[in-house]
């Protein structure tokens, strides 16, 4: 259980990262490949302060995100005037230089040896890791909150017009350059508050948490899931690290064998899954059109079929296991029949097909958002 | 309203596209800038309004009585200044319905500011008024949605400057990829704006009818520089523009 909960603290990460880059590319279109950087900056920044200086929980945050920040406004001031293929470079420098470092300067991150104990901000003996769970909730639910916000704004709308046209946008009088400034500084440090968030998570820091796969986790989640929609960061994620890194890699019955080859697998099925999007909806499972609160129904019908299947199937084992036990042998076996199999191949399906997965993780949306 | 530009050139790679001594825009209600391919009219707008670096030379733009140095602003400044230019080639916000790209046109920046980012758009009872007015003028296909054709698009492209409420509007070929009673149809907004005050207008065109018909003074350029300016008449009969330009 301890596992499933720090599992799930993680997928709660990757999906306020994945929001903070809807916001960057899928709003604003600033192609930020240099995620790991600027979540790895806030993780080892906390890290530390509460380590190495002795900082308290709040204090260590709060220097975390403003060194975030700081970096990633001199980040924006160098980058953001240049074109696509100039920001995407410059941010995965950034991300890489953030990794070098953190290995070489030793007298501060203890370099490969590691760094840690981080602590919980409060402790309540075995409760401690539900609770902080649960905060995690609140935080990313605020973010999520916060973008379906976004997208019905005059904020929103001025974001999508310089995406699409930063010449003329400018030319109507808009500031462009201190709108993109202000909102990659925005979303920059809402990484890095994630990735303050995620050292207490990890509690033991090593440089090889800051690697380029954590940013392609994060942009394949975005751009499976639609990167121009508000929910479209939630889905992606639950599609790609919730099923593969939670369901599959902890609850499938996968002997040890082929354990092994999981994570290849995963890769495997990611980038099969990336390549289809891309060629059949580049925008994604989710068009930026479909109104949210569609989406979420959708997701609700979902989880009422996947519980309803769940259910015929549990009453069909049960009957066949009592006609088993009263070996009435014909007539029982030929009742149950008809019933189970449609019920066994559905639950056969989820870890193959998206989109009865999707349903479900679509309807986990609107569960965290209620707490805030 | 004025705009004068003096010593402007303009040169890629030491080949010269623009070379003017002075020239002044605004006089008049709605002036016209001819002249063949590659005289450098584009050229002249861009830097008028910043999106094109000068090599040399001055942009003074006076309103309400004060004189602004264009040279020293960027882009977004120059527009809010109050003089704005229509494209030539099309150019829009493809995510944006023609509604939201009107509304967001005519929104002040500081209302889409951070306070804004959480709150839906309250919109503006006066600006949803003069939007309707505008979409029932032009026949769009559907108003509310996208902008699909090329002429839908160059008409929200000019629609957008106008709801800015610019001073000065500078309109690149505006007739190019509209049908003709469009163009008679924007043309005559544009008139009547003029004629009301709100704003001097400077059309850059080819189709010498609608300047001809239009304009109260013409500019001529030609290799990237000023040859002759006078009213539509003058202009018409000046031997060198007749050589220069109407092949006779």
């Amino acid at each position: 259980m301890a596992y499933l909960v720090f599992s799930l603290s993680l997928l709660l990460i990757y999906v306020g990262l994945a929001l903070a880059l809807h916001i960057q590319f899928g709003l604003l279109g600033i192609p930020n490949f240099g995620v790991v950087g600027f979540w790895g900056l806030g993780m080892y920044a906390m890290g530390v302060f509460q380590v190495q200086l002795d900082l308290s929980f709040v204090d260590a945050i709060v220097l975390s995100v403003a060194c975030v920040a700081a970096a990633s406004w001199v980040i924006g001031r160098l980058v953001l005037r240049l074109d696509a293929q100039g920001i995407l470079c410059a941010t995965i420098a950034f991300s890489a230089i953030v990794a070098l470092l953190i290995v070489t300067e030793k007298w501060m991150t203890m370099g490969v040896v590691g760094l840690g104990t981080i602590k919980y901000p409060v402790r309540i003996g075995g409760a401690t890791e539900y609770l902080y769970f649960f905060f995690l909730i609140a935080v990313v639910a605020a973010l999520q909150l916060f973008t379906l916000r976004l997208h019905k704004s005059t904020t929103g709308r001025l974001l999508l017009a310089i995406r699409d046209n930063e010449e003329v946008a400018a030319s109507l009088g808009k500031d462009t350059y201190a709108v993109k400034t202000f909102w990659f500084v925005i979303t920059c440090i809402a990484m890095g508050l994630l990735g303050a968030l995620s050292a207490p998570l990890n509690q033991f820091l090593t440089p090889n948490m800051i690697v380029p796969s954590v940013t392609f986790a994060v942009w394949i989640a975005l751009v499976l899931g639609g990167k121009e929609h508000s929910l479209g960061a939630v889905v992606g994620v639950f599609i790609t690290f919730g099923i593969f890194d939670i369901l599959i890699e902890t609850y499938a019955p996968v002997t040890p064998e082929l354990a092994v080859y999981v994570p290849n697998f995963k890769l495997f099925v990611y980038g099969l899954l990336l390549v289809g999007v891309l060629m059949f909806k580049p925008v994604g499972l989710l068009d930026p059109g479909l109104p949210p609160e569609a989406v979420i129904g959708k997701g609700i019908e979902g989880v009422r079929t996947g519980v309803a299947l769940g259910r015929r199937l549990v009453a069909s084992s049960v009957s066949t296991a009592k006609t088993t036990s009263g070996t009435t042998g014909k007539t029982g076996s030929s009742s149950s029949g008809p019933d189970e199999s449609p019920a066994v191949t559905a639950t056969a399906e989820p870890g193959a097909s998206a989109p009865e997965a999707d349903g479900i993780s679509q309807a986990k949306d609107p569960t965290p958002e209620k707490p805030s | 309203m004025k705009l004068t530009a003096s010593g402007l050139s303009k040169s890629y790679t030491a080949h010269p596209v623009l070379n003017i001594q002075e020239i002044m825009f605004g006089g008049h209600g709605i002036e016209g800038l001819i002249g063949p391919n590659g005289a450098g009219k584009s050229t002249l707008l861009g830097c008028l309004t910043r999106r094109i670096p000068p090599t040399t030379g001055s942009v003074t733009f006076e309103r309400d009585g004060q004189d602004h140095d264009l040279i020293s602003l960027s882009s977004h400044q120059v527009a809010q200044l109050g003089l704005v230019k229509t494209n030539q080639r099309i150019q829009g916000f493809e995510s944006l319905t023609i509604r939201d790209q009107l509304r967001m046109a005519a929104t002040p920046p500081q209302r889409e500011g951070w306070r804004f980012s959480w709150k839906p758009d309250p919109g503006d009872p006066e600006l949803e008024a003069t939007i309707d007015g505008l979409l029932d003028r032009f026949p769009f296909s559907n108003p509310d949605g996208f902008a699909k054709s090329g002429g839908e698009k160059k008409l929200v492209d000019i629609l957008r400057c106008l709801i800015v409420k610019p001073k000065m509007l500078l309109m690149d070929e505006p007739a190019a990829g509209l049908p003709d009673e469009i163009t008679q149809e924007v043309m005559g907004l544009v008139r009547s704006m003029v004629e009301e005050g709100e704003l001097v207008v400077l059309i850059i065109e080819h189709d010498l009818e609608l300047i001809w018909n239009n304009c109260d003074y013409v500019h001529f350029l030609s290799e990237g520089e000023l040859l002759f300016q006078g009213d539509p008449d003058e202009v018409k009969n000046n031997r060198v523009v007749a050589e220069k330009y109407m092949g006779v």
